[in-house]
């Protein structure tokens, strides 16, 4: 091994062993709750890092978590082939009106909420409420205009909210397995 | 809404247990090293079944097709077929004297497209290659291909790239490099890129120069033709009114593209000579992608018109994102340093509920996804991104239907003014659609459509003012208006459009 290559290892070791524990929150809520899911997808965006590590210009944190949101949201176009954008489908097109309170979430109902979420609306919802990422940092991270962040934002609150409702047609998606559980 | 403090807090309390594998660097690192092990196996056996490349007339068998199947595994590089052991094809391979020239300017310039500076280190290059060489209308080019291993990656690729004459300076120049995907290669160049040269792929190529679009009914529809390669060229000319932007070539079927077909199997980039304008100035590159919408200079992000006005809700979103921006004001925050010297906030003025302008996102979405539904997007398009507006006018129509009007935008060179029509307030169905033909950023009045029914015209100028009249020669109307959008009745036959510096009557063509 060289010695730039044993640098190369010692940052890129030193950087897994710090950060991951806050990444792999990330990917936990990027994957709906499913922690195996979660550790799959940290291990694959870091090996894929690993090559880079040199070239990577920058905070190596953001860069893991823009790669873990377009992992996983690639994840979600290849497995179930739909069109990226604000596609919906007919029985999703129930007007997003809502009462004036505000629904609160628990810690508990959290992880199934963004399971029912299709995982590009999952990636914004996390990264703008849970990593604190601006509109457009979101945007920029995922590769899409800043409209479609905030129309994503604004219908993955509003479903959240409708899966809430005790008697709404999302309740039950409140008790089903997380989204990596159903691959 | 959610409350979205609870929503935060939520994450933070149900990933606060998770702990990774206490030997998640060791395996990565292991992993990534077998991921290399992986693709320099898959190299190895790929150089070799290249050398069994059979050659008959120029048409190449893909007996290495096989590669990927036998080794698999997830980055292993799809391998289609090998260049470099394949004659030069065209007839100018035995020209000395062009090829000579076209092989110093591809090892001159091609340090331009890595983006490489004099000094730095380039990595790994192998010996190019001459694919092709031949006469166009566009004069002499060449197709070279040769392998890159960029400095600190362990993954090598072949680049395909044309040298040809710029319409510039008539110089030959290295003007499109891509990496091979092994799905064939198309590039356009000479004036206004109209000349269309490339290699074949395993599977056959499909080329549509743009969309058609329905005069009356805005419906788009695209002609495709196979592109069947001679002596293992691809040459075309394309027509005079064709723009390289819309240009799209497939290799699916076209007949049975469908959204997810596409997703899986997305349209071969057509390379232009927007490529070399990007290496020389990559932060021009950005312009390049998206035509000239009607919004591009207006002041918000996302704009909504209501007509009448009065039938505006409490607050628009775009108030709303303001309000909320006024909420990150520190009165409204409450801090506390925690005892490791962290500080956590929270604001402690809740931001209000406002439904109404939730509704104009999702008004956005459902006329978009109806004008893709009734075959009034190009599906091509929407592939490669947005493709509609950022702004809708919404207007109450007389008979309680609401209208929503916005732009389309399927060619590069303009958009489309089109409208849809919903049944009723929950917009569950799509009653009716109007076109109201190109958007017109430069004229007067930049859009109008004619609703069904004589419901009236809705134009729009932004920001300006804007009379009507019924006869030619009649008075003048007022008429209200929100920021330049006016719903006018069906009888009008000019407008008026008054803003800083000069008034323009403007004729309603039905």
């Amino acid at each position: 091994m060289t010695g730039k290559n044993k640098d190369w290892d010692t940052e890129f070791t030193d950087f897994v062993v710090h950060r991951s524990p806050a990444l792999l929150r990330t990917a936990y809520l990027l994957a709906g709750g499913d922690p195996e899911a979660a550790r799959d997808l940290l291990q694959d965006v870091l090996e894929r890092m690993y090559p880079r590590w040199p070239r990577i210009t920058g905070s190596p944190e953001a860069y893991a978590r823009g790669a873990l949101a377009n992992t996983a949201a690639n994840r979600w176009r290849r497995l179930s082939r739909r069109v990226r954008e604000t596609p919906l489908a007919p029985g999703q097109l129930a007007p997003a009106v809502d009462g004036p309170e505000e629904a609160v979430v628990t810690a508990d109902q959290i992880a199934p909420l963004l399971a029912s979420l299709p995982p590009r609306m999952r990636a914004v919802i996390v990264l703008r409420f849970f990593d604190d990422l601006s509109e457009r940092q979101v945007a920029e991270v995922l590769g899409c205009g800043i409209g479609t962040v905030k129309s994503q934002t604004s219908r993955g609150l509003a479903r959240m909210r409708e899966a809430l409702r005790p008697d709404g047609p999302g309740a039950a998606r409140l008790t089903t397995t997380p989204a990596g559980g159903q691959r | 809404m959610i409350d979205e403090d609870s929503l935060r807090e939520a994450m933070r309390e149900t990933t606060d247990g998770l702990r990774p594998p206490t030997r998640l660097a060791e395996e990565v690192i292991g992993g990534a090293r077998a991921r290399r092990r992986r693709r320099r196996r898959t190299g190895v056996t790929a150089v070799a079944l290249a050398a069994a490349l059979v050659v008959t007339g120029g048409a190449l068998t893909t007996m290495n097709l096989t590669t990927t199947e036998v080794l698999g595994g997830e980055g292993a590089p799809a391998v289609a077929r090998s260049w470099f052991d394949v004659p030069t094809r065209g007839d100018l391979a035995d020209d000395r004297d062009f090829v000579g020239r076209a092989s110093t300017t591809w090892r001159d310039e091609l340090p331009l497209f890595l983006g490489i500076r004099a000094g730095l280190d380039e990595g790994g290059r192998g010996d190019p290659h001459l694919v092709a060489a031949t006469t166009t209308p566009s004069g002499p080019a060449a197709i070279f291909v040769q392998r890159h291993a960029p400095p600190g990656d362990d993954e090598s690729y072949d680049m395909l790239g044309l040298v040809a004459q710029s319409p510039e300076d008539g110089e030959l120049h290295l003007l499109s490099v891509g990496r091979d995907e092994g799905k064939g290669q198309l590039y356009l160049f000479g004036e206004d890129d109209r000349t269309l040269i490339g290699l074949p792929g395993p599977e056959p190529l499909h080329l549509s120069t743009g969309p058609d679009i329905d005069g009356s009914t805005g419906e788009v529809t695209r002609q495709w033709e196979e592109l069947v390669a001679e002596d293992g060229l691809i040459l075309r000319q394309l027509p005079a009114d064709s723009h390289a932007h819309d240009v799209v070539a497939a290799t699916e079927v076209p007949d049975t593209l469908i959204p997810e077909e596409l997703e899986r199997r997305p349209p071969l980039a057509v390379l232009t000579s927007e490529s070399r304008a990007a290496a020389l100035d990559p932060g021009a590159a950005q312009h390049f992608l998206r035509p000239r919408s009607l919004d591009s200079n207006w002041n918000e992000s996302l704009t909504f018109f209501y007509l009448p006005v009065a039938s505006r809700p409490a607050l628009t979103y775009q108030e709303r994102l303001a309000e909320e921006e006024a909420l990150d004001s520190p009165d409204n925050w409450r801090c506390e340093t925690g005892e490791n010297g962290g500080e956590s906030c929270e604001r402690i003025t809740a931001a209000p509920s406002h439904p109404d302008s939730e509704r104009e996102l999702d008004l956005m979405d459902r006329t978009q996804r109806a004008l893709w539904d009734s075959g009034r997007a190009d599906l091509i398009n929407h592939h490669s991104g947005g493709v509609f507006g950022s702004f809708l006018v919404i207007v109450r129509m007389t008979d309680g239907r609401i209208a929503t009007i916005g732009e389309q935008w399927n060619r590069v060179q303009h958009g489309e003014a089109h409208a849809v029509v919903f049944t009723d307030d929950n917009l569950t169905e799509v009653d009716d659609f109007a076109y109201g033909g190109p958007t017109r950023p430069d004229d007067p009045v930049q859009l109008s459509v004619r609703l069904p029914d004589d419901e009236g015209w809705v134009v729009l100028s932004y920001q300006a003012a804007l009379r009507y009249r019924t006869t030619p020669d009649g008075p003048w109307q007022a008429v209200e208006s929100d920021r330049g959008a006016a719903l006018l009745p069906a009888e009008a036959v000019q407008v008026e459009v008054s803003r800083e510096g000069g008034t323009d009557v403007v004729e309603l063509v039905r």
